[in-house]
């Protein structure tokens, strides 16, 4: 019997060496190797414009389920989770923004998880996901952290403009955006009618070439003219934030991934045929749009985008000085 | 001691095999299995059918798995507590058999007895494979069990020894939360992760007592089709029933 104790006691111990010695700790590889990927973009990204933007100005808190991995450069360290949800975004952390981050194994679990539940494909119809859990790569990754940084860079720069504008029409944080667009934009049938026209016309704007283009970015720009007239104060405030801030965000995710996949798989994913759908995705699309748009009528347009004017009135600008 | 574990694990195994809940769940479960695998019934996800050999010996897969566990709680439940109802422990006890020797016999049995049905629904899961052309799985399939095996062991070892101490109700429903995260382990780590607040913080803690019997069912499912699989999570559950076995000598029972 004290043999058998023994036996045991050592199994254990044995058992428990096996699972402390077989365990995986740390940042996994496919990690770094995707922040480090997203850092090589630096000069690529660097020619796209918005000279001030540069992703080693923010860390990136990688979270796993458990922890959040925080990395800036060459640096890695443990920290306790700052979120504990799964979510792709930017947080005030000890007074700097830093980008929120799900670990690519967790990102990628949860997609197939929503993809099980049917929420990968409304998101892909609704515009707020360009991918597909089976297309949901590294590289897609990649360029969702660019996309994420882009925000806390935003937020840095307009945090003071993105809460007058909010306090303007009486919109707070725990206002759900969503709710908004749906309630207020989405059940106008006028103005979605005009969405829908104006999107239309953008995409044809994009195809286009010389005094064509300009003719129809004008068009285009005075139907949104017209939405902004018929809808409530609080609907043209978040259709500007929507527009511009994650249109924007959306342009800059799009361009890293262009840098990393090549225009092929750019095009496949970022500029499918648009069918209008409820909610807050058309209008990033819209803006990443109007992004590429600036880019073929007014270079260096970056460097003196605002959110005085925003998207509309560059193109505005643009047009009137042609 | 050692025979004596075996003559009682021998003779209790005999009685579970008698059990019709065995029976009724195996048969149904292989109904399931063989209609999954038909032609006619298709599964959906998503509005598209799961079709292709690997997509579904991956869900038939899970479902064996499921069922095993299942069985597993059904057939360990109450077999040790139903011993002492019916004085059979008396029987033990003018023997000199300790305490240790009997539970233990008696949880081996209910081990044993759960594996058995596992590894005939898991026949089953042969059978659809060469149906479909793929016997290259079969000798991988025995291995790929093995590893299953200890998932189905660590439910029905946790359940014996539950039932040890606890009232029957009360070793049934933990058996059956251990069971439900364990085998949604991934799903429910990902889902506490969306919710966050005080429920996530509780899920987090049970996820952090119960093994990963889901990524063990992956493993297995990877190895039997040769993909690459993670041998942490085999040691971790090697260890997790290291750690429930020994409630076999922790735990008394008080009407012995």
């Amino acid at each position: 019997m004290k043999l058998f104790k023994i036996g045991y006691a050592l199994t254990g111990f044995l058992l428990a060496a096996c699972t402390a010695f077989t365990g995986s700790y740390g940042l996994s590889k496919t990690d770094r190797e995707i922040y480090r990927r997203a850092l090589s973009l630096e000069n690529d990204m660097e020619k796209m414009g918005f000279s001030e933007f540069s992703l080693a100005d923010y860390k990136v808190r990688f979270y796993n389920g458990n922890c959040d991995y925080v990395v800036e450069g060459e640096n890695i360290s443990k920290e306790d989770a700052v979120l504990d949800v799964f979510a792709g975004t930017v947080w005030e952390v000890e007074g700097e923004y830093q980008v929120l981050i799900p670990t690519y194994e967790k990102f990628s679990a949860l997609f197939d998880m929503l993809g099980a539940a049917g929420t990968v494909s409304q998101g892909m119809s609704e515009g707020t996901m360009a991918f597909t859990e089976e297309s949901y790569s590294e590289n897609a990754h990649v360029a969702t952290i660019w996309h994420e940084a882009f925000h806390a860079w935003q937020t840095n720069r307009w945090q003071d403009e993105i809460d007058a504008l909010m306090k303007r029409v009486n919109l707070s944080a725990e206002d759900n955006r969503e709710d908004i667009i749906v309630r207020e934009a989405d059940e106008n049938p006028k103005a979605a009618a005009l969405f829908e026209e104006e999107m239309v016309l953008l995409e044809k704007a994009y195809e286009g070439e010389g005094e064509e283009k300009k003719e129809y970015i004008l068009k285009a720009l005075s139907l949104a003219e017209k939405r902004r007239e018929i809808l409530p104060d609080s609907a043209n405030a978040m259709e500007f934030y929507l527009e511009n801030l994650e249109g924007s965000a959306r342009y800059v995710e799009s361009l890293a991934y262009r840098s990393l996949e090549g225009d092929k798989a750019w095009e496949e994913h970022y500029m499918g045929e648009f069918s209008y759908e409820k909610g807050s995705g058309k209008y990033y699309q819209m803006g990443m749009l109007k992004g590429l748009l600036l880019d073929q009528t007014g270079e260096g347009w970056q460097e003196k985008f605002s959110l005085e004017e925003g998207f509309d009135g560059a193109l505005k600008g643009v047009c009137q000085e042609e | 001691m050692k025979s004596s574990v075996g003559i009682i694990m021998k003779t209790a195994l005999k009685e579970r095999m008698r059990r019709k809940e065995l029976y009724i769940i195996v048969i149904l479960a292989i109904l399931l299995l063989l209609l999954c695998s038909s032609d006619v019934t298709s599964i959906t996800m998503n509005g598209e059918a799961v079709t292709g050999f690997s997509n579904m010996f991956l869900l038939m897969h899970t479902l064996v798995h499921f069922v095993g566990c299942v069985l597993a709680v059904v057939l360990s439940l109450g077999t040790i507590p139903k011993e002492y109802e019916r004085k059979n422990s008396h029987l033990v006890w003018v023997r000199n058999i300790s305490q240790e020797a009997y539970h233990g016999g008696l949880t081996l049995a209910n081990v044993c007895a759960s594996l058995s049905a596992a590894a005939i629904l898991y026949l089953a899961l042969g059978v659809y494979a060469v149906t479909k052309g793929h016997g290259e799985v079969l000798l991988r399939m025995i291995p790929a069990f093995l590893i299953l095996s200890l998932s189905i062991s660590f439910v029905s070892l946790f359940v014996s020894v539950m039932s040890i101490k606890l009232p029957v109700m009360a070793a049934g429903i933990l058996g059956v939360i251990v069971m439900v995260f364990g085998v949604f382990h991934g799903m429910i780590g990902l889902f506490k992760n969306m919710l966050g607040g005080l429920g996530g913080k509780c899920m987090s803690f049970f996820l952090f007592l119960v093994p990963d019997l889901s990524g063990i069912q992956n493993a297995a499912c990877h190895f039997a089709t040769g993909e690459k699989m993670e041998a942490h999570l085999i040691f971790v559950l090697l260890f997790s029933l290291w750690v429930v076995s020994l409630g076999l000598f922790i735990f008394r029972k008080k009407e012995a």
